[in-house]
């Protein structure tokens, strides 16, 4: 047995060897501006206060640029990025040994083509709680939480965007200039969403049209690269 | 070399392993029998092939009220297999602790052809329709998060799910494709009206003329062989002022789509009434008459509509029978649709 132990791990080792493939790793953090948040804590925020308590999204194809030219792209799968999990704030993936890029294009959200196929596993599952039953297809961006701002009766708000059917369409591309690493940390500005809706009036947006297409934008925009 | 051929086997030992684990899932293939005139369906099987394994846990599934979140309500509630799977005699379907709907549960057949699902598309493919009974309040008020937890803690599904798609661990996918491989099965080909397409018999002098008619006035919405085209329509019903129900425009947003709702098939609509998408007509000759004299002008209002449609007493009579050639009796019947008895020792 354990000989075949040491086979099975020789193979490993000597297939990676030969493989022209290296990691990548993608970091997602959740900022207030500069600060970084958890979700559940309670922070300052427009001489008030905000907590966080969902932010969840899908992660597509990921496109690698060099001088505006596009060398390659990346996609196994759609990944869910749940901020209620540590362990489900990065993707880790495979690219081609010694990739020269200074630009990646993150999909965000989950495409027309995709909806069309049926229902899925893994991180597509609709038991992920990314799925609309009403009027189906997938909540591409999930951001809840609670402040005082919010006038309604939890001073909550909920913003679940999505909505793939056309002249709605949600999915989004982020497009950042990027160093050469093997780790690439982006941060998710939420006070730059914040600041564009209405806290007071406008947070409940639980339906695919044309303001979940405009709000998919904005959201688009909190996609950074992080300064450390 | 030694050394090297000992590596070989031990790949081919673990190849083999991984080979076995595929084997064991002993599933037996199902293949649907349908007129060619249906043409190709709509439904990817590829993507989930249909096994007698899986369309019987769907089967099981479809009528157990597990589904719902006091176990009251199954799917079959609201679509019983003898009457070509809707709710007969409720205009509004009714779910959990008798709460009622919004909308007249439709029957279910030939759903491989389907290119959307409810009244108002909401349900853009088969395999996700499921979802929206589940979680509507009205209906089975529950969440699938918390169906898969009851299915996975149940003595009988992890193992029927093993033997359907190889893994015990339920998953919502799994459970899903499991509802459609049986949704997928009920096929209704054996009307009268099928039988004259194959020359096994004829329709009477009064079903013939009726075919006449339906040809000329009926088929531009509800085209054979399906009698649907699948699309959305504003057939000129009056709007009811407490449902208030917009129909199409609810899910586009569009109000080109305003008072739209899904061309529903005319396949055993003997069983299907009551009808229009808030069962308003309990009576075929309620249906007829509204298309003669009860339609109502709106900008969406469906152009062969538009000046109503003229019929005699007697062509009503002649369009009624044929309009009853649609009924399958077999399909109603089949004990392979019907609740799942156990089978007796």
């Amino acid at each position: 047995m354990k000989k075949i132990l040491f086979c099975f791990a020789f193979l490993a080792v000597s297939l990676s060897l030969f493989s022209q493939k290296e990691n990548l790793e993608i970091n997602f953090q959740a900022t207030l501006e500069r600060q970084p948040i958890e979700l559940g804590s309670t922070y300052e925020y427009e001489n008030s206060e905000i907590t966080f308590e969902v932010l969840k999204f899908y992660i597509g194809k990921i496109q690698f640029f060099k001088n505006g030219e596009p060398i390659t792209e990346v996609f196994d799968s759609f990944r869910l990025i749940d901020f209620s999990d540590s362990l489900h704030r990065n993707v880790v993936m495979k690219i081609p040994n010694n990739l020269d890029f200074d630009r990646i294009k993150i999909q965000l959200g989950v495409d027309s083509l995709t909806h069309e196929t049926g229902v899925m596993g893994g991180d597509l599952d609709p038991i992920n709680g990314m799925y609309w039953a009403w009027n189906t297809g997938y909540i591409n961006f999930k951001l809840e939480g609670k402040s005082p701002l919010c006038e309604n009766r939890h001073g909550s708000f909920q913003y679940h965007l999505g909505g793939y059917l056309p002249p709605f369409q949600t999915a989004q591309t982020v497009s950042l200039e990027v160093e050469q690493s093997e780790v690439i940390n982006i941060q998710i500005n939420l006070a730059t969403f914040l600041k564009e809706v209405d806290l007071k009036n406008e947070h409940t947006f639980m339906s695919p049209g044309a303001k979940a297409k405009e709000l998919s934008k904005i959201a688009s925009k909190m996609f950074t690269i992080k300064s450390l | 070399m030694k050394k090297k051929s000992k590596t070989l086997l031990s790949i081919l030992f673990l190849f083999g392993l991984a080979n076995l684990a595929f084997l064991s899932l002993e599933t037996d293939p199902i293949q649907l029998n349908y007129p060619k005139s249906f043409g190709e369906p709509t439904y990817d099987f590829s993507k989930n092939p249909l096994t007698k394994q899986g369309v019987e846990l769907g089967r099981k599934l479809f009528y157990d009220p597990i589904l719902s979140k006091d176990s009251t309500t199954s799917c079959s509630s609201c679509h019983l297999s003898y009457t070509a799977f809707t709710h007969v005699d409720h205009a509004l379907s009714h779910g959990i602790g008798d709460s009622i709907g919004n909308r007249n549960s439709p029957s279910l057949m030939n759903l491989a052809w389907s290119k959307s699902f409810m009244w108002d598309g909401a349900a853009h493919h088969l395999d996700v329709q499921a979802l929206a009974p589940i979680h509507d309040s009205k209906e089975l008020g529950e969440d699938l998060k918390n169906v898969i937890a009851k299915l996975q803690r149940h003595e009988e599904y992890p193992s029927l799910f093993e033997t359907a798609f190889g893994v015990s661990q339920i998953t919502g996918e799994h459970f899903l494709k499991a509802l459609s491989q049986f949704q997928l099965t009920l096929i209704s080909a054996n009307s009268k009206y099928d039988q004259v397409q194959r020359d096994e018999t004829t329709f009477s002098e009064k079903e013939e003329k009726g075919y006449v008619i339906f040809k000329q006035h009926c088929n531009s919405c509800h085209a054979e062989p399906l009698f649907t085209t699948g699309e959305f329509a504003n057939n000129g019903l009056p709007v009811d002022t407490i449902l208030t129900d917009w129909g199409r425009m609810n899910i586009t947003n569009q109000s080109a789509d305003s008072l739209k709702f899904k061309i529903p098939t005319l396949r055993n609509l003997k069983y299907s009434f009551p009808y229009m998408h808030d069962g308003r007509f309990k009576q075929l000759n309620q249906v007829i008459k509204h298309y003669t004299s009860g339609i109502v002008q709106h900008p969406t209002l469906a152009s062969e509509l538009q000046n109503g449609i003229n019929l005699t007493a007697e062509e009503k009579v002649d369009l009624t029978a044929f309009l009853l050639t649609l009924t399958d009796k077999e399909f109603v019947f089949n004990k392979d649709f019907a609740f799942p008895r156990k089978k007796r020792n």
